[in-house]
């Protein structure tokens, strides 16, 4: 609107420059010509700055807290009343363009406060908390900056609101709790707030959020509104409260890391002083030279130090619980018994030695103070929240009796003067290149290990493949071997019409070989031909029968006449052939 | 809907015992055999829930294993802080974890005051003669008189090897546990009667009507 306006009045009025220098003006330069504008805009630029300087100071202070500044009653006004000046500053130059100047930055940042608002909200939309920031206005604020800031916050909610869709719906039932956690939460944190603002100790607003966590248990029992939930949705409901007031609380960690500052440097000097530590001194009973059990150890070691990056003590618990996983995995390595807590608590002590995780301490108070009592006292979180508490204490304690190793030469170890035998060794199993060393010489051992075994089985393969070779071989010998055709010993003399016509192709076949291994050639018609030939082999019976026959001169005539030669057959031949 | 939640009890027990009393065997053996279908393979035993119906009440136990080795005893109060109940493990062939089980009963007393429920347990009964009753155990019966001599105390037998008198055990225990903290309760609701509004500092979760009253500030938000 606005902006429309401004423009539409410039192009009306004049398209020089303001000063009348005869240039063309620009908007963007207010109006003037370049040249114009920079000569007023260099005598401008001192008070602009201080000016700006001060309305920077007031929107920090009126954004971060939800205290009744004064100052940040400003802003909603702020909003509106850039409209009124930049339109009421038409041609006329002198000092108003500064003040414009002054209102346009003004307008800007509150531009963009509100659109970082936007963007805050739009991040928190996607947190089932979304719908319930209508309940804020409704819930009792002083008016104040924050209240203004929540209501625009709220008329944003609306657009988010009707993108979230379906899973609002699945959400619907339980809007009203959220809505009524996050009052509840909400009167905590400016309790807190107030508490910390006169100098409260950290344990009196422990105490406070204790008690809080332990009145909102009691609603979550006993209050009609939540009576229809189950025990896993009262659970959640802790959850979000704990979160929820955490979340907001995030300044109250930083007030502990400056008031424990000194005890988180002794801690850390403590632990760098026993770096020398090796598992040997902890009966930790792990390989290092393995490279799953070092990577397993790295990985435990980059878990607990994440813990010191997260802001919620929920998320620090994380951190500690997957550490914890990590360790159990690690001692797992090649072994497959459950782990105790006896091979647990040393390999923790080992992990946060060679770890050293920084602001260890406050972390510890912060978790301590500020996280639900209830959580800490039975769940796996707080069991191994307490182990990581054991571990500093323990470190903390540490002597050489606990360790194994004499006093003279614990304090000797502690001062750097000496190292125990071979810590140099295992603490090079941790240093990259000697790892990749190992790993990879492990690498190649395995790979050693395979090849030769995969050799043997080859030569395994081979040795039976040859013996089964040769089974086989002998069970089909016999059918392999070319069957042998009994040879009819039929003297070629005999006259092949007198054989039975199925036979005759063979015996025919015979002959032929027969005769062309003596080198002679017989034709069938050439038969009768030779007489010499066949005279010479002739046999009584034979004879008898060609004689009978009477003329040997037409052997294929003959021959056409089966039936007569069959009956014929010499009674010798007769069963044989019967048989074939 | 509007049908009452059953409400479960959370109790903590710690295990306490020397380093090869069998502290775990005894953790495994009664939380893997009645839910080895549900159970997966076990990476760790240090840390264990076990959720039991005793006397119509559903009552979870967080069964928190500790590290024995006597380098580690100084760090036992963090360990059995809070604790509802306390599982004192000692070999029955070993005069010395059952002078430690002593040893931490003290502590325990000393920090926990009478309200933990203790359990001197003596494992390891497949290792005697069998043909003796075990309460011709010189140690046993001397473990016997003492847990009689300590409030709130009982002895048990057990075997991890063969699964003897584990369950029985942990029940009687968490029967105990549960007696007590209803003792307890009613103490607490006589007890609050009579102080009430004497307290300095409260916080008081407000209905949605009400303003946040605090007694320890005077000022009130406007609704």
């Amino acid at each position: 609107m606005t902006e429309k306006a401004i423009k539409v009045l410039q192009i009306s009025s004049n398209l020089l420059c303001r000063n009348g220098c005869g240039f063309y003006g620009n908007p963007e330069w207010d109006g003037f010509c370049s040249l114009c504008y920079k000569s007023l805009h260099n005598n401008a630029i001192h008070i602009t700055k201080s000016h700006s300087l001060d309305v920077n100071h007031r929107n920090f202070s009126s954004g971060v807290l939800s205290d009744e500044s004064p100052n940040g009653r400003l802003s909603p006004s702020a909003i509106g009343s850039p409209n009124c000046v930049s339109i009421s500053t038409p041609p006329s130059p002198s000092p108003f363009p500064r003040f414009e100047k002054f209102e346009e930055k003004k307008r800007q940042q509150v531009e963009k406060r509100s659109k970082t608002l936007k963007s805050i909200f739009k991040r928190a939309s996607t947190f089932r908390e979304k719908s319930s920031s209508n309940s804020l206005v409704s819930a009792s604020l002083p008016i104040s900056a924050s209240h203004a800031l929540t209501s625009l916050k709220d008329q944003l909610s609306f657009d988010s609101l009707s993108l979230a869709g379906e899973e609002m719906v699945s959400k619907v039932m339980r809007e009203a709790e959220i809505r009524d956690i996050r009052r509840q939460v909400h009167k905590c944190v400016d309790k807190i707030n107030k508490m910390n603002q006169s100098l409260a100790t950290i344990e009196e607003m422990s105490e406070l959020t204790h008690e809080f966590y332990q009145s909102m248990a009691d609603r979550f029992e006993n209050h009609a509104l939540y009576q229809g939930n189950s025990n896993e949705q009262i659970e959640q409901f802790i959850d979000i409260t704990e979160k929820h007031l955490l979340s907001q609380l995030s300044h109250l960690f930083t007030r502990i890391l400056t008031e424990e500052e000194e005890k988180d440097l002794d801690i850390q000097k403590r632990i760098k002083s026993l770096n020398w530590i090796m598992v040997q001194h902890l009966d930790v009973d792990i390989d290092l030279k393995n490279p799953q059990t070092s990577d397993l150890l790295d990985k435990a070691i980059s878990e607990i130090i994440e813990m010191g990056s997260k802001q919620v003590p929920v998320e620090k618990l994380e951190c500690i619980v997957n550490c914890s996983k990590t360790i159990f995995k690690l001692l797992q390595v090649n072994r497959n018994e459950p782990v105790s807590a006896d091979q647990f608590l040393p390999a923790l002590v080992y992990v946060v030695v060679k770890a050293n995780p920084p602001l260890l301490h406050s972390n510890i108070k912060y978790i301590t103070r500020f996280s639900n009592p209830r959580r800490l006292m039975s769940g796996e979180a707080g069991y191994y929240f307490t182990n990581l508490c054991c571990a500093v204490a323990f470190i903390e304690k540490l002597n050489g009796e606990s360790l194994n190793v004499p006093e003279e030469e614990f304090q000797k170890y502690l001062s750097g003067e000496a190292l125990p035998p071979g810590s140099l060794e295992q603490s090079a199993y941790l240093c990259e290149p000697l790892r990749l060393t190992y790993s990879n010489a492990a690498k190649l051992k395995s790979l050693i290990e395979k090849q030769t075994k995969f050799e043997e089985d080859i030569r395994e393969l081979k040795a039976k493949l040859k013996i089964e070779r040769e089974e086989t071989l002998k069970k089909i010998e016999p059918a392999v071997k070319p069957v042998t055709i009994p040879k009819y010993n039929i003297d070629p003399d005999i006259d092949i019409s007198l054989i039975p016509s199925f036979l005759r192709p063979r015996i025919l076949q015979e002959r032929s070989e027969n005769s062309a291994k003596e080198g002679v050639l017989i034709e069938i018609d050439a038969e009768s031909k030779t007489e010499n030939a066949e005279s010479a082999h002739l046999i009584g019976k034979v004879v008898t029968n060609d004689l009978e026959n009477g003329d040997g001169d037409n052997v294929l005539k003959i021959g056409l006449d089966e039936s007569l030669s069959q009956s014929r057959l010499p009674e010798p031949l007769k069963p044989e052939v019967v048989q074939n | 809907m509007s049908e009452r939640r059953v409400q479960t009890q959370n109790f903590k027990v710690v295990l306490l015992g020397e380093g090869c009393v069998g502290k775990t065997s005894l953790v495994l053996r009664y939380v893997d055999n009645k839910f080895q279908e549900k159970h997966q393979t076990t990476l760790q035993a240090s840390f264990v829930n076990k959720t039991l119906t005793v006397c119509g009440e559903r009552v979870k136990l967080s069964i928190w294993d500790t590290a024995g080795q006597e380098k580690f005893h100084a760090l036992g109060p963090i360990y059995y802080r809070d604790s509802n109940g306390a599982v004192l493990v000692y070999d029955v062939t070993d005069p010395d974890s059952l002078s430690k089980v002593k040893k931490w009963v003290k502590e325990l007393r000393s920090i926990l005051g009478n309200s933990v429920c203790l359990a001197v347990v003596g494992n390891k009964i497949d290792l005697l003669p069998s043909d003796k009753s075990l309460s011709s155990n010189s140690l046993i019966s001397e473990a016997q008189t003492y847990s009689l001599s300590i409030e709130n105390a009982v002895h048990y037998c057990t075997s991890a090897k063969f699964d003897k008198g584990i369950h029985e055990m942990f029940l009687d225990l968490t029967k105990r546990m549960l007696e007590h903290c209803q003792k307890q309760q009613q103490q607490q609701t006589n007890r609050s009667y009579q102080n009430a509004g004497t307290s300095n500092r409260t916080l008081r979760i407000a209905d949605d009507n009400e303003n946040i009253d605090l007694s320890s500030d005077s000022n009130k938000c406007n609704c």
